[in-house]
């Protein structure tokens, strides 16, 4: 990228002394980024941005200021905030596709990546990481990543380099206002769960930690403890079943059924009380469509994460809950069944469902 | 339009016409300038279709902008008929080099509220293209390093910001 | 002479922790009538609601579960509440911490009485 001029420089300075509201505190941040000055052109980010809340080019060049920073939740706040703002944003859909990635959730990882894929086909760094979950989603239970497996040096190959801002702001400034991150997130991410007792060959595989997402000249306090580390130690036990995985809940009530479906509409486990195994999978298969309805929605509308859906038909009602890996969980009931205690069973199947995806996934 | 210019614009707007086509679920699009040369196109499936619709969708866009004069308003927003199986909806879209038209055509699909309302996103994005001239050089050294200091040393003083 | 589609949303918006109010024409996701905050966008959610409403309403019917009646769409940040009246819906947007009965309750009131406007002979 090239370097401004000094006539550029003197001019914006000259402006932002002059009117500290003035949209020159962001070709100016961006020259100092070039030059190597992050933390100049962070306060003049984050000044500026108290006068333009809402400019997207700003949170954009935060984001990245962050991320450069090794601040990858505040970098993740900054890209959610540039997507609220301008959905299509290339550098906060490919920035956020990462960070879910890191976080495991390879459902949004892979939803935020596909939109980026969708602006810039050719970015080698988006399609290696698409090509990482559709291996990691398509693997049955492998093992943890080694450190110079090829997976590995996949993600390592993805890693984002300082992305482009563009050099324009938009015209039309929507009027979400900007959130700013109350406080900077650990490193290294959550100590690991207490994961199910099951036999070591099924044994859960550790969060995803993307080599990339490391800086290449980070301390090594920083880097991700090794997989071994963060194995649980606790004895291995029989994985449950998925034919009898809700059959707490369905006892008695006007619960009809509880399933449990894969991304695709395929029944994980669970199925539908005094109806054959068909109509449950008609119903996986047919509400596909609707979940990326809802999701597609809740994108558009900037509602943040989408919880649920809760449809209500003559004969039934469904409560559905996105749950790890993708999957779902859909809570069918009888149309007389109380709408709080619908949420109740959904709740419970929901935390039955999370437990058997994390073992299976 | 000159040729390194509508290069540059068709380069610009691949990524963003292929997001509306995502987002909308729409069938055809067809992006046209107002001489009904086709800059992009998604889903036609012979040259003769794509030929035939550029050429109509101008003479359209020509049409209907002459109604608006004679009846004194500023251009209409958007076109659309209704068939019994597909849609078709027509757009003037403003690119940083020229207006262009904006076809498409789509069917139960999606709808034309999603047409119009991602239409919109496509329009913001596109308003917010950088501008494609190039981007100016850096001069001197030592002049460049004096007023980068003078520029720290004005905003981030105690008065920083500050009217003079 | 009232207006049954302003009447619906005029008083489904007046209900507390609604920020928008809109009847929409479930097919072409386009308003027919709305009452929304100047912060929200009425193509947006005619456009998202409308085309939520009738895959799910496509899905309920192909599962055997009969027509649908509402819709309710759960998020971080707030609900989205749609009620079927025929081909048209009524839809409110709802913060997350509204009482979500009670605009249940006025949406579908709406719904029953934009459809009892449409029967023929009214």
């Amino acid at each position: 990228m090239k370097t401004p001029a000094p006539a550029d420089l003197h001019r914006w300075s000259e402006e932002l002394a002059r009117n500290p509201g003035s949209l020159a505190f962001l070709p100016l941040a961006r020259a100092y980024r070039r030059m190597g000055r992050r933390d100049l052109a962070l306060q003049l980010c984050l000044r500026g941005l108290e006068h333009h809340p809402t400019h997207v080019e700003a949170h954009a060049l935060l984001a990245l200021l962050y991320f450069e920073a090794g601040e990858r939740a505040r970098a993740a706040d900054e890209w959610a905030t540039v997507l609220r703002l301008k959905p299509g944003n290339f550098e906060a859909l490919r920035g956020m596709g990462f960070r879910h990635l890191e976080q495991g959730d390879m459902g949004k990882a892979r939803q935020h990546l596909e939109r980026a894929a969708l602006i810039r086909p050719d970015d080698a760094t988006v399609q290696e990481a698409l090509r990482l979950i559709r291996h990691r989603e398509s693997a049955p239970a492998p093992g943890p990543p080694v450190p110079h497996s090829p997976e590995r040096r996949a993600v390592q190959r993805a890693a984002p380099v300082a992305p482009p801002v563009q050099q324009r702001q938009a015209t039309t400034p929507p009027t979400v206002p900007a959130a700013r991150p109350a406080s900077r997130a650990p490193n290294l991410p959550p100590a690991a769960r207490a994961q199910p007792r099951i036999e070591p060959a099924a044994r859960p595989q550790p969060r995803f930690e993307p080599a990339w997402w490391v800086e290449p000249d980070a301390p090594a306090a920083v880097a991700p403890p090794a997989p071994a580390a963060r194995r649980s130690p606790e004895p291995a036990a029989a994985p449950p079943d998925p034919t009898t995985l809700f059959e707490s809940l369905l006892g008695a009530g006007p619960l009809l059924g509880v399933l449990l479906l894969d991304r695709r509409g395929l029944i994980l486990a669970g199925g539908l009380r005094e109806r054959d195994a068909s109509t449950a999978e008609e119903l996986g298969a047919n509400l596909g469509g609707a979940i990326d309805e809802a999701i597609r929605a809740v994108t558009h509308l900037e509602l943040g994460t989408w919880r649920g859906l809760t449809l209500e038909a003559k004969r039934a009602v469904l409560q559905i809950r996105p749950v790890g890996a993708g999957a779902l969980v859909v809570v069918v009931a009888e149309r007389s069944a109380p709408a709080g205690w619908i949420v109740r069973a959904a709740d419970h199947a929901a935390a039955l469902a999370d437990r058997f995806v994390e073992v299976y996934s | 339009m000159r040729g390194a210019d509508l290069s540059k614009l068709v380069a610009a707007l691949r990524g963003p016409i292929e997001l509306f086509v995502h987002d909308a679920r729409v069938r055809i699009t067809l992006l046209v300038t107002g001489s009904g040369q086709v800059l992009a196109q998604h889903g036609f499936t012979s040259s003769y279709e794509v030929m035939n619709v550029a050429s109509l969708a101008a003479s359209a866009n020509a049409a209907s902008n002459a109604l608006a004069g004679l009846m004194r308003v500023d251009g209409w927003k958007h076109m659309h008929h209704a068939g019994s199986e597909q849609e078709i909806f027509l757009a003037p879209l403003r690119t940083p080099i020229e207006q262009l038209t904006l076809v498409v055509i789509f069917d139960s699909a999606s709808s034309l509220g999603l047409v119009q309302f991602f239409f919109g996103r496509l329009a913001q994005e596109i308003d917010a293209l950088p501008d494609l001239s190039g981007a100016r050089g850096s001069e001197d050294g030592v002049a460049f390093e004096r007023d980068l200091q003078r520029g720290l040393d004005r905003i981030f003083s105690p008065e920083g910001g500050s009217e003079a | 002479m009232s207006d049954p589609f302003r009447d619906a949303v005029r008083r489904l918006s007046h209900v507390p922790g609604v920020s928008g109010a809109m009847v929409v024409d479930a097919n072409a996701g386009v308003a027919v009538a709305e009452e929304l905050t100047p912060e929200v966008s009425g193509t947006a959610i005619g456009a998202l609601a409308g085309a939520l409403f009738s895959r799910t309403s496509q899905a309920s019917l192909m599962a055997g579960l009969g027509e649908l009646e509402t819709v309710q769409l759960g998020a971080d940040s707030g609900h989205v509440l749609i009620a079927g009246a025929g081909d048209l819906i009524v839809v409110a947007l709802v913060s997350d911490d509204a009482q979500i009965g009670r605009v249940r309750m006025e949406a579908q009131r709406a719904a029953v009485a934009l459809r009892a406007a449409m029967e023929p002979g009214t």
